[in-house]
């Protein structure tokens, strides 16, 4: 799966600043995913998650500093990349089906004025297949429920046949059944990509994902499976009882949030 | 109809109006899910510029409106793109400079101005034969580039920033599918008039949109859609002697509301039989 050497980041960014006329929501930002990376970045509203994830698309220039995806620049490293956008900006009543959705990460293998070949379909079927969802293959994307449409977004990401997979808020319309089920998902495609998350779902941060970091204007990551005093340092209201009780898991799962997940070993 | 068929004009009054269905039903169909009704209606009085301009300067005011309507497409089309605020705005003030630009020179042209109310209500029943071969030239050439771009215009409509990073140049296909809007317009001018254009453009997309489960369904059911509409209210100003381009809009906008009422009547049967989301 991994055609680059084992040496070459996934995304390397360095002394970033990004952000919207000349007006700066990132700053000095730096981070290096390697191969086999779970991340998931939190922070709160306006604290920069979507402008980072718009510069690592090549949506949006930097101001400052300097943004690699697997050595190369965005907009050419963005082939190798599996987008998931969040699921609730679509118009419901756009008529199209799953299976166009899907085909959609097939887009740029196929240039303009090309059509879609046989091993485009296998692909999707492939990525369908991954999330658990080919028998939506026909139904109008209109009509799934809030988990479904998230399913098919990342089956979309999965045609690409990426490296990376980059989310953007992957459980904001789901339930939480929903959620765990993608997360599962998630976890079992991290054996051979690379998964960047950003979210405000703390039972991502708590169970799923391999590090954590924290943005709001700065970036903090150290690699580290807790959530450190520096992010608290951030202003992030969340974390700070995650610290206090020193165990993050546990307390999450002590909380009488409705989702009755057992505590993983 | 069929003893009004015997005569020339009615004959291509009919072509005519079949003809523009086929390129409302498939632009009709972008404009609708793109949500840039509102920039095409300005396209369509940006137009009256260049009724005005060929006026002024003695040359086909037709020939006139296709440059002002790309000129303005083009200038819209990129004030929407690049324009983080506003964007309405400006192309609303497009919109009046066009419409405003060609009632003065219209006004400053000497002379009586023949057929100047057929631009404004469209003179679907004074049609030459010329024209219907224009009108097939530019169906033709729309269902031959909405063929070969299929996929990247659906990704386009359905998901522009995807579309982007999947390196579709979003761009360039914009301020293509607005062209190509601009040309439609100008043909639907002949037909309904510039100022009732709009309707025939996304009524019958807005209808189709309502019953299918596929964007080239959409376009098929709209142009044929569009088709019904157009002979139907060319029969009905026939028989009941009424301004040509008016009928067939009430035709399509009563039309309309009738779809909307069945549509409201069939999903609230369904949902009471608890068919809905099982």
């Amino acid at each position: 799966m991994q055609k680059h050497s084992a040496g070459m980041p996934v995304v390397e960014v360095r002394g970033l600043w990004a952000g919207y006329e000349r007006e700066p929501v990132l700053e000095d930002v730096n981070l290096t995913v390697v191969p086999g990376d779970f991340i998931g970045l939190i922070g709160p509203n306006g604290g920069g998650k979507s402008t980072l994830i718009k510069v690592l698309l090549g949506l949006l220039p930097p101001l400052r500093g300097e943004v690699r995806l697997f050595g190369q620049p965005p907009a050419h490293g963005r082939r190798m990349v599996g987008y998931v956008p969040q699921a609730f900006a679509f118009d419901r009543a756009f008529p199209i089906r799953v299976h166009e959705v899907v085909r959609m990460g097939r887009l740029s293998r196929r240039g303009l004025g090309r059509r879609f070949t046989a091993a485009d379909d296998a692909a999707v079927r492939t990525a369908l297949d991954q999330v658990d969802a080919w028998r939506l293959r026909d139904q109008p994307f209109g009509t799934l429920s809030g988990g479904q449409r998230q399913r098919v977004l990342i089956a979309r990401a999965l045609a690409v046949e990426p490296q990376l997979l980059i989310l953007d808020e992957p459980t904001a319309s789901v339930d939480p059944q929903g959620r765990a089920d993608l997360y599962e998902i998630l976890r079992v495609l991290n054996a051979h990509l690379s998964i960047l998350l950003v979210t405000h779902d703390m039972l991502a941060i708590s169970s799923y994902v391999k590090t954590v970091g924290c943005i709001n204007r700065r970036l903090v990551y150290h690699g580290t499976r807790e959530l450190t005093p520096a992010m608290l340092d951030l202003g992030y209201p969340c974390p700070v009882e995650l610290i206090a009780h020193g165990a993050p898991h546990r307390v999450l799962a002590a909380h009488p949030s409705g989702e009755q997940r057992e505590e993983r070993p | 109809m069929i003893e009004a068929l015997q005569f020339d004009f009615m004959r291509n009054a009919l072509l005519a109006g079949l003809l523009v269905s086929i390129a409302c039903g498939i632009i009709g169909t972008f404009v609708v899910l793109n949500r840039i009704v509102f920039i095409s209606g300005g396209i369509a009085h940006a137009a009256y510029g260049g009724v005005g301009l060929g006026y002024f300067f003695g040359f086909s005011p037709i020939l006139g409106a296709v440059g002002f309507s790309l000129l303005a497409a083009l200038g819209m089309g990129l004030v929407q793109r690049h324009t983080r605020q506003r964007a309405d705005t400006l192309i609303g003030v497009l919109w009046a400079l066009g419409m405003a630009t060609g009632i003065i020179l219209i006004d400053l042209t000497p002379g009586y101005k023949a057929d100047l109310l057929s631009y404004l209500f469209g003179s679907i029943l004074a049609v030459p034969t010329g024209d219907l071969w224009l009108m097939l030239g530019l169906d033709l050439v729309i269902v031959a580039l909405v063929a070969l771009l299929y996929k990247e215009l659906l990704a386009l409509s359905f998901d522009e920033t995807y579309a982007t990073v999947a390196n579709v140049p979003v761009g360039a296909l914009s301020l293509l599918l607005i062209g190509l809007i601009a040309l439609t317009v100008v043909m639907l001018m002949r037909v309904v008039g510039l100022i009732l254009l709009i309707a025939l453009l996304t009524i019958p997309a807005a209808i189709a949109g309502q019953f299918v489960r596929d964007m080239r369904a959409m376009m098929l059911l709209a142009g044929g859609l569009g088709m019904l509409f157009t002979t139907l209210g060319l029969w009905l100003s026939y028989t009941l002697n009424l301004t040509s381009g008016a009928t067939i809009i009430l035709v399509s906008a009563v039309a309309f509301l009738l779809s909307l009422g069945l549509r409201a009547f069939t999903s609230r049967s369904v949902r009471a039989t608890g068919e809905f989301g099982a």
